[in-house]
């Protein structure tokens, strides 16, 4: 019996409809897990603590955006090595005494269950004067030359987070260090008392204490209750990793504190997800996010913050290289955002500023 | 002379269990092949 060209053409539409709809039902049922991989879900128990103060010491990096953009494009580009930049320093009227340059740095305060505490500094800044200022004003200079710091958490070896070392050590030589993989050789050698002429950077003070180097891939745990997680982020201006630090509160939630999140907010919460027992949901967010750290927007952040809110985060505690215009959107999305008080030379109130607290638990 | 009748099958709306039957192997393999690009475009790792 011959089949007609026609026939068997009809046949093979009809099947192919009913072929394709029928591999639908089945796939998404009977054998879903085959197609559509699980997400993972983290299981690394870092424990509990009791809560976390974070006090915003400095968060103005620099005080004039046209002007660090321009001493980098000058230079030759973002891809230029930050040590080689001939950064501006004097004539800059809303800067600190005309020099541009202040410098990211916060205090973390923790409190662990059985009552005990530590103090982590976040990051040391710039301008070493700046810096000074800012610890003298909240008391982190006795902090620091009474022994009662215990660690740097060195985020990542930006200029803005990193270059205030010497004023650390100035008050306290043998500070433990934590810093990322990925810290280029000048930043080992800054540390041990070198001098940059040419961006205008140096530490008379050489580093006697332990430096401790995070490799990524892995959580390390630093305290009960407090952990960190390092990205191999290759960064503008020659930079290399960067390190975000994850804390438990009891009965709240995972804290992440970030220096810069040069990771992306998005990469960052996934792995705390995919990593750490509990990050399924994240409480809070506190440190710069790197949206519009210059003021300018692009299309692609709209979806930025579009997908934050599935993380169910409760407070945005987000500053410095966030960026205003981020700050705004956010809050027109509904975002919890934590407000400051533009104080000590922050600009708008958008955010946490200079001197701003918070506190998680 | 016998007459003999012939009956003709009237082939016009006669369905193809042949193409039927190709055509669900065809349309399946179509569906798997869709869920694999969209499986890469959804879990491609991509820096916020």
């Amino acid at each position: 019996m011959s089949v007609s060209r026609r026939n068997f053409l009809k046949g093979l539409a009809v099947g192919g409809t009913a072929g394709y709809f029928a591999m639908a039902g089945v796939t998404s049922t009977v054998m879903k897990d085959m197609f559509l991989p699980k997400e993972p879900v983290g299981d690394d128990d870092i424990g509990e603590i009791k809560s976390v103060k974070v006090t915003q010491i400095s968060e103005t990096s620099w005080f004039n955006n046209s002007i660090l953009v321009n001493d980098m494009m000058k230079a030759g580009g973002l891809l230029v090595n930050q040590y080689i930049i001939p950064w501006t320093h004097e004539g800059v009227k809303e800067g600190y005494n005309g020099d541009n340059s202040g410098g990211y740095s916060a205090l973390l305060d923790i409190e662990f269950l059985d009552g005990s505490k530590k103090k982590v500094l976040f990051d040391c800044g710039w301008n070493a004067a700046w810096m000074d200022e800012c610890y003298k004003r909240e008391g982190v200079d006795k902090m620091l030359a009474n022994h009662e710091v215990d660690m740097l958490f060195q985020t990542h070896e930006h200029f803005d987070h990193y270059w205030g070392i010497e004023t650390v050590l100035k008050y306290c030589p043998d500070l433990p260090i934590g810093v990322p993989k990925g810290f280029y050789q000048e930043g080992f050698d800054l540390l041990q008392g070198k001098k940059f002429d040419i961006a205008k950077v140096k530490n008379d003070y050489p580093h006697k204490g332990k430096v401790t180097v995070r490799e990524s891939g892995k959580v390390h745990h630093l305290y009960p209750g407090v952990a960190s997680i390092t990205f191999d982020s290759s960064i503008i201006t020659r930079v290399k990793g960067e390190q975000a630090m994850i804390l438990n509160v009891k009965d709240k939630g995972l804290v992440v504190i970030t220096g810069c999140c040069h990771m992306g907010i998005i990469s960052l919460l996934q792995e705390v997800r995919h990593r750490i027992k509990g990050g399924k949901k994240i409480y809070a967010i506190q440190g710069g996010l790197h949206i519009s750290p210059f003021e300018d927007w692009d299309p692609q952040y709209d979806d930025l913050i579009k997908a934050i809110p599935a993380y169910g985060i409760e407070v945005m505690a987000c500053n410095h290289c966030t960026g205003y215009l981020t700050a705004e959107k956010m809050l027109k999305a509904g975002l919890p955002v934590v407000e400051g008080t533009a104080r000590f030379k922050s600009k708008k109130k958008l955010y946490l500023g200079n001197g701003d607290q918070v506190v998680f638990g | 002379m016998n007459d003999t009748t012939v009956v003709q099958e009237n082939e016009e709306n006669k369905f193809s269990w042949s193409g039927f039957i190709v055509g669900l192997i065809v349309g399946g393999a179509l569906f798997l092949l869709t869920i694999q690009i969209v499986k890469a475009l959804m879990f491609s790792l991509t820096a916020a």
